[in-house]
């Protein structure tokens, strides 16, 4: 018990990093309270508004049944998968990923007792979920039965419910992830091209065929023909014996699948940091190239091996893919809509919406925020190479180019066949998108080198998180948005030679922006 | 060859690294830099390629300041890092490569130059594996390699035998040697002192970011070892 809390604080050390508010500097401290400060008020609102809501529901109804057939049998249903599909995500990285426990096998501690602290905060999280989903309707069942021990069995059910999914979530996991590093080891893009098609579908689904999906009869279905009454939530909180009954086969079944998981941890663990690549042939290759082509080459292979850097800033792109497939499918409707749009803002000719819906998505697809930071620890070798900062942002601006041009110019020649455009039209629909495009990137590595951050330990923070992220998309997107007002409200006599124009400003601003990043190289 | 003038440097927290330290360095010369943890040793080997940079004093390489003109000097220099530092997402060659094209190396003596050393160091058949998959030693090997394929002027390494095998350990010795003996120079710091003591011609032991001795290893040995001589300057 005293290793297991060892590990179990070990573990926590890890994941809320709390050693940072006691032993970082200054910053550290102060970045830290203020994510500690933000967590927590999210936790609160979210918190507040689900009970509140639930709290509602709840009093809707007066007799037990209905809270258990309505409310703790599709709530439960829900927490099972919810806990499920956190575990297979998030179980399979926690016991096997983590390097940390190399040096874990060679203390004298029990695996079972390694596999029990590295899944606790796991199974923390499953009891969260089950709290919040069912602790109202719980409490509100125990008090329309008038059965207090019941409710508090109820209640203590709640410790137990997560255990079954949250293991046969890391089981599952572990296939799932066996089979992801198998492919990851036998080609290096293959994940991100998965992760990929996957948002691309994710995308084309919420699109054009989420508006068709009644949430409402589905619901009433599930609850009508499938009977889940002794799937989930009826067999645990109810005041039968059955529950009773439950609660002992969930704790028999959890301790097997603990024991069949610590049996074959060890195994599985050193199976997966084996590396499996087969054998690769020996056909080398010299073949010289020029350095900046060298430096973009470098960028576009990393952009491809990290698919959260790739999908968190692919977005514009599937956008504007999407809506090239919806335009050439349903031109009509498209053309109604924009006659709408226009008719509305009051706009003369509605074909310049289409350069402005292009330069709006395209600006999401912004890769040059992160393309600073992201050489992390391994700016200090660049550093030592004879490239001047010229030609690394150069690249890293040719990058951002080549992910956006492409995309551009399929697009315009698309959009320009399916409306049969004119050769003025075209060429807003190709310029207007590219200087928005050029600008986002232009302002994207201009924050990121002033603001860098090099001692990331986790990708996700200088995508998603960090000031140059925030603040490049938020300014990006205000200034595209702002400009067309602009153009619309107050040259909507002459939009097409406004328009233009405003595409010249934005490659004067990135021009002008590039000029002043070389003032602020030294903080790279 | 690089002569260090008078480095000092101070980090932001207030640490003074590096004080007023001067070296140089001659063709040919194969220089062992040596200091307990936190000495200064490598803020003044990355002082030298403009990783840091320095608030006084300058670094000069064939009389050319890498303050005024880094490129042209880094051009000349090579540069291993203590911990391996590379690009997992690529194969050992196209790391090689990559590093050849920053350094302007011609296709037929990156080719010569890769396979030799490749050879050499027990690479070649690892070379179209992704650098992921490497150990820290394969990595290592995989820096000497893309370090030594332009033919650097002047050699710098940073810890260069923490986890190499014991072929590739001698192996690196012979290299080293033989860039010195074509005119090169090699500057490297390390803690293993028996390696410093048989292998270089001259040394310098730094403390606390001060130059304690520095010059030809036999004037500063005498009649000593390396072992005795660091143990008793870093007893005052």
């Amino acid at each position: 018990m005293k290793i297991f809390k060892i590990l179990i604080f070990k573990q926590a050390q890890e994941i809320f990093k709390f050693n940072t508010l006691f032993y970082g500097d200054k910053k550290e401290k102060k970045r830290y309270l203020l994510i500690f400060c933000a967590v927590v008020l999210c936790i609160g609102v979210c918190g507040t508004y689900l009970f509140g809501n639930m709290y509602q529901v709840c009093m809707e109804f007066e007799k037990p049944q209905e809270i258990l057939e309505y409310l703790i049998n599709p709530l439960g249903l829900l927490a099972f998968l919810i806990i499920f599909f956190s575990s297979l995500l998030k179980g399979s990285g926690m016991l096997y990923s983590d390097r940390s426990s190399d040096i874990l096998f060679s203390y004298p501690v029990k695996t079972i007792c390694i596999v029990l602290a590295k899944i606790f905060f796991l199974y923390l999280w499953g009891v969260i979920i089950s709290l919040a989903f069912l602790i109202i309707p719980i409490l509100r069942y125990t008090i329309l039965l008038h059965s207090i021990l019941f409710g508090i069995l109820d209640c203590l059910q709640i410790f137990i419910f997560p255990i079954i999914p949250m293991l046969l979530g890391v089981i599952s996991g572990y296939i799932l992830y066996k089979q992801i590093v198998n492919i990851y080891k036998s080609q290096v893009f293959v994940r991100s091209i998965l992760y990929m098609v996957i948002l691309f579908a994710f995308m084309f689904f919420m699109f054009f065929f989420f508006g068709k999906v009644d949430l409402n009869s589905i619901y009433r279905h599930i609850l009508t023909k499938v009977d889940i009454t002794y799937l989930v939530g009826g067999v645990f909180f109810t005041y039968k014996v059955g529950a009773a009954l439950a609660s002992v086969v969930a704790l028999i079944s959890g301790t097997v699948l603990i024991i069949y998981i610590s049996k074959n941890y060890k195994k599985r663990y050193i199976n997966l940091q084996i590396n499996q690549q087969k054998g690769s042939s020996l056909n080398l290759s010299f073949k010289k190239n020029r350095k900046i082509y060298s430096l973009w080459k470098r960028e576009i292979k990393r952009y491809l091996s990290i698919p959260i850097y790739l999908i968190n800033t692919m977005l514009g792109n599937v956008l504007l893919l999407l809506f090239v497939i919806y335009s050439s499918i349903a031109s009509e409707k498209v053309t109604a809509y924009f006659n709408l749009i226009s008719e509305l803002l009051e706009i003369q000719d509605p074909m310049v919406l289409y350069s402005y819906a292009m330069s709006l998505m395209i600006i999401l697809t912004n890769v040059s925020y992160a393309n600073i930071s992201i050489e992390g620890k391994n700016r200090e070798v660049l550093k030592s190479f004879p490239v001047s900062i010229k030609e690394l942002l150069t690249a890293k601006y040719l990058f951002h180019l080549s992910l956006t041009v492409p995309m551009i110019c399929l697009a315009t020649i698309i959009l320009g066949i399916t409306y049969h455009m004119n050769s003025y039209e075209y060429f807003l629909c190709f310029i207007l998108p590219l200087s928005f495009s050029a600008f986002a990137g232009a302002l994207g590595l201009f924050i990121n080198l002033l603001f860098p951050n090099y001692e990331w330990e986790n990708i996700i923070y200088i995508v998603k998180q960090s000031i140059p992220a925030i603040s490049t998309i938020c300014l990006s997107c205000l200034i595209g948005v702002g400009m067309i007002w602009c153009i619309i409200k107050i040259f909507g006599h002459s939009i097409w030679s406004a328009s233009y124009i405003v595409a010249c400003i934005l490659f004067a601003f990135a021009f002008l922006i590039i000029q002043f990043m070389k003032k602020i190289s030294n903080n790279f | 060859m690089l002569e260090i003038r008078n480095l000092t440097k101070t980090y932001p927290n207030g640490k003074q690294a590096v004080k007023n330290l001067s070296i140089t360095i001659e063709d040919g010369d194969l220089y062992g830099f040596i200091g307990k943890n936190g000495a200064g040793k490598t803020t003044t080997l990355k002082a030298c390629l403009t990783i840091h940079d320095f608030d006084s004093g300058d670094i000069l390489l064939n009389g050319i300041s890498i303050k005024s003109n880094p490129i042209e000097c880094k051009k000349r220099m090579a540069y291993v890092p203590d911990s391996p530092v590379l690009e997992t997402y690529l194969t050992g060659l196209q790391y090689l490569n990559f590093v050849c094209d920053i350094y302007d190396v011609s296709t037929h003596t990156r080719k010569n130059k890769i396979i030799e050393l490749s050879e050499r160091l027990g690479m070649k058949d690892k070379l179209n594996d992704l650098i992921g998959s490497y150990s820290h030693g394969m990595k290592q090997k995989i820096s000497l390699i893309g370090a030594l394929a332009h033919e650097p002027l002047l050699l710098i390494l940073d810890e260069p035998f923490v986890g190499l095998d014991p072929e590739a350990f001698v192996e690196l010795k012979l290299l080293m040697k033989e860039l010195c003996n074509s005119g090169g120079s090699v500057l490297f710091s390390s803690h293993i002192l028996d390696v410093v003591e048989k292998t270089c011609n001259k040394i310098a032991i730094i403390q606390n970011g001060q130059l304690l001795r520095c010059g030809e290893i036999r004037e500063i040995l005498g009649t000593s070892d390396l072992e005795d001589i660091f143990m008793e300057l870093n007893r005052i």
